[in-house]
């Protein structure tokens, strides 16, 4: 179980978590979304101990990350975003390595590397150098040590970059075999449809604050029957948002030179009155783009800005 | 405690298996042995031998000129006569003769011999010393000759020569004369010395530098491993592998070159504990302080070369001039240096060595402190 509790980071002026609170409770995978620079990676130092929060308290299992840090870290598993590994050296040795820092040792240790080799379908490798292997082969091996000691709480920060979809599964389903073995998981991504399948409850972070956070079915409960609406042609951005916020239920959420967001409820019927809008403050709409609610929509009226295109 | 051990256990065993940091720990250290021993023995300087004095006598200058160059050889000197002027202006050290010289100097009339000697210090110094004896004693085997009535030949000098001195001075150095080591005397200590500080800059700071930008460092935060715990890891690693260095070449010069070490062994061995123990921190400091293995390596093979070569690795600092003299005591290679050449060349007492031991260790302490600042998991 991990507890954040009022969470702040911050080096000199610049302040990288702002107040964030959130509980990931056990055998539940929490997503932490947001873009580059959000403050997710942050929030994941304070977590892991590798950064000493400014302010507030995080405890791993019941243990104060700070005060009680090796009692917290034993419990505590951690994908990094960037492949840790030592790379001239096997996959064998790499997860005794990892396991034995964490204090295993002797048949234990070599028992758990011998069952986390076949878990991640490597044991037919498992002595060639880690740098031979392909990109999926070293995510997964990059889980497996982060699982040789059977943490009772995962951090994964974006573990699918560069992967292959094949490989994205299996991560998918060992993610979801250590949830249902009552591990919690705190999930950072930047891609929506990998939230949407595997968290069960969600943070969106921005400029280091936590704008909104829920179960999936509250969160799409804020997004609304509302849809985004995209237009782009000869007109001034603001000249168009001028007059297109009186109009009843049309939200504008970004407006950039000739480009305009919009949330509006039943967009495909009031095509023809938002051009006809447009139209009068002097522009012309030359392409249309309409997308569905979805965790995308809500964090675009959030934020302002798309997740990954 | 366990935690270091088991981050140096794994540090040694990870570079121990770089092709790289074998070939400078094995292979590198035995040729500079034998090829810059090979050199340095080669050289023509003061030794415990005879000096080779490359001499050029016109042939007018007369048999006072034979009579001071059989002082000169008397006084260790190996006489050899440049066969063109090309080749003795490149010898040294050199004498040259004037036009006239036995003529001026029964004249009265004022003249002057060339000594010149490329180097400077002490080597030059007793060069001088020794020409000038050859010279004042033709001086005063001439003035014995006129004192007694008879005419300064060479048959007159060779007889007075003949006759028992009335009065003798012997002098004799309070001490024992250094012998300034040459040869393998002076690259197996030096090239050990400078290859524990070249593997350790390298090897060592660059494994970590290559931890860090792969977030392995970052990675161990994460585990119940301290900081403290990860950092004394580290440095253990480093002085197991300095020692590894040490160990090997003290062998490799004992076995392949048949190098003694001296009665000193136990003093020695501390000595290049002291050293093992400061490249390590300056190894982590380099690794806590790099941004890019390509700058550790280029930083630490240039710091070493030149520490050492200003440490008096590559030849005997006793040679050079004073002032490099000076500055050997500046560098840490110069400390343990001076002290190896006390234990080993100048057979010098256990004791002188301590002030050396206390100065390594006190430097461990300070870079390693400040290495441990430094340090840094991203």
């Amino acid at each position: 179980m991990i507890e954040v509790e009022r969470l702040r980071k911050s080096y000199g002026s610049f302040v990288a978590v702002d107040d964030v609170s959130f509980t990931v409770q056990p055998g539940k995978i929490f997503g932490l979304l947001g873009p580059n620079g959000a403050g997710k990676s942050t929030a994941i130092g304070c977590i892991s101990g590798l950064l000493q929060p400014t302010e507030g308290r995080v405890r791993v299992n019941g243990y104060d990350v700070v005060k009680e840090g090796k009692a917290a870290k034993q419990g505590l598993g951690v994908v990094p975003q960037e492949l840790s590994l030592y790379e001239d050296v096997s996959a064998t040795e790499n997860l005794l390595f990892w396991g034995a820092a964490y204090g295993m040792r002797g048949s234990e240790l070599k028992g758990r590397t011998h069952d986390v080799l076949t878990y991640t379908g490597l044991l037919d490798r498992a002595e060639e150098p880690v740098k031979n292997y392909s990109g999926g082969m070293k995510r997964r091996i990059n889980f497996g040590c982060a699982i040789m000691h059977r943490p009772k709480v995962l951090l994964l920060d974006e573990p699918t970059v560069g992967v292959d979809p094949q490989s994205r599964v299996r991560l998918f389903e060992m993610v979801k075999e250590q949830v249902a073995h009552g591990t919690s998981v705190l999930y950072t991504t930047h891609y929506m449809q990998e939230a949407e399948l595997l968290c069960d409850e969600l943070a969106i972070f921005d400029h280091g604050k936590l704008i909104a956070d829920g179960t999936l079915e509250d969160l799409r409960g804020m997004v609304g029957e509302k849809d985004i609406l995209r237009l782009a042609g000869n007109f001034d951005a603001e000249k168009a948002r001028a007059a297109l916020t009186p109009l009843p239920d049309v939200q504008v959420v970004t407006a950039e030179s000739d480009r305009i967001r919009l949330s509006v409820a039943d967009a495909s019927r009031r095509l023809p009155e938002l051009f006809e809008a447009i139209t009068r403050a002097g522009g012309e709409v030359r392409e249309t783009t309409l997308s569905q609610p979805s965790l995308e929509t809500l964090f675009l009226k959030l934020t302002g800005k798309e997740l990954r295109r | 405690m366990k935690n270091a051990w088991f981050i140096a256990r794994k540090d040694l065993k990870y570079m121990m298996r770089q092709w790289g940091a074998l070939l400078w720990l094995f292979v590198m250290p035995i040729v500079f042995f034998y090829f810059i021993g090979t050199a340095m023995g080669g050289l023509s300087m003061v030794t415990g031998g005879r000096t080779q004095l490359a001499i050029k006598v016109p042939g007018d200058a007369g048999f006072l000129a034979d009579e001071v160059i059989r002082y000169l050889e008397k006084d260790d000197f190996e006489i050899t006569r440049s066969e063109t002027d090309l080749a003795f202006q490149s010898a040294s050290p050199r004498l040259s003769f004037p036009s006239n010289f036995t003529e001026d100097v029964l004249g009265g009339t004022k003249t002057v011999l060339e000594l010149t000697r490329q180097e400077s210090g002490l080597a030059k110094d007793y060069d001088e010393m020794r020409a000038r004896r050859a010279i004042l004693t033709v001086l005063a085997q001439l003035a014995a000759a006129e004192k007694a009535g008879r005419a300064p030949t060479p048959e007159s000098l060779a007889a007075l020569d003949e006759v028992p001195r009335a009065l003798t001075l012997k002098a004799a150095p309070a001490g024992e004369r250094l012998e300034i080591p040459m040869g393998l005397d002076q690259s197996i200590p030096g090239m050990m010395v400078m290859f524990t500080l070249i593997v350790l800059l390298t090897s060592g700071a660059s494994t970590l530098v290559q931890e860090r930008n792969e977030g392995l460092l970052k990675r161990l935060a994460s585990t119940p491993i301290s900081r403290r715990e990860l950092v004394m890891g580290k440095w253990i690693g480093k002085m197991i592998l300095g020692a590894v260095q040490i160990a090997f070449a003290m062998l490799a010069g004992s076995v392949l070159f048949s190098f003694g070490w001296g009665p000193r062994l136990p003093m020695i061995l501390l000595v290049m504990l002291g050293w093992g123990a400061l490249c390590a921190s300056l190894g982590l400091w380099l690794g806590c302080t790099a941004r890019t293995e390509a700058q550790a390596v280029g930083i630490g093979v240039l710091a070493a070369c030149v520490l050492a070569a200003l440490g008096g690795c590559w030849w005997p600092i006793e040679i050079t001039p004073s002032w490099v003299q000076g500055l050997q005591k500046l560098v840490p290679p110069g400390w343990t240096m001076d002290a190896l050449h006390k234990l080993i060349s100048f057979r010098a007492g256990a004791a002188s060595a301590i002030p050396h031991v206390l100065v390594l260790f006190a430097a461990t302490w300070v870079v390693g402190l400040v290495a441990a600042r430094r340090f840094r998991y991203e």
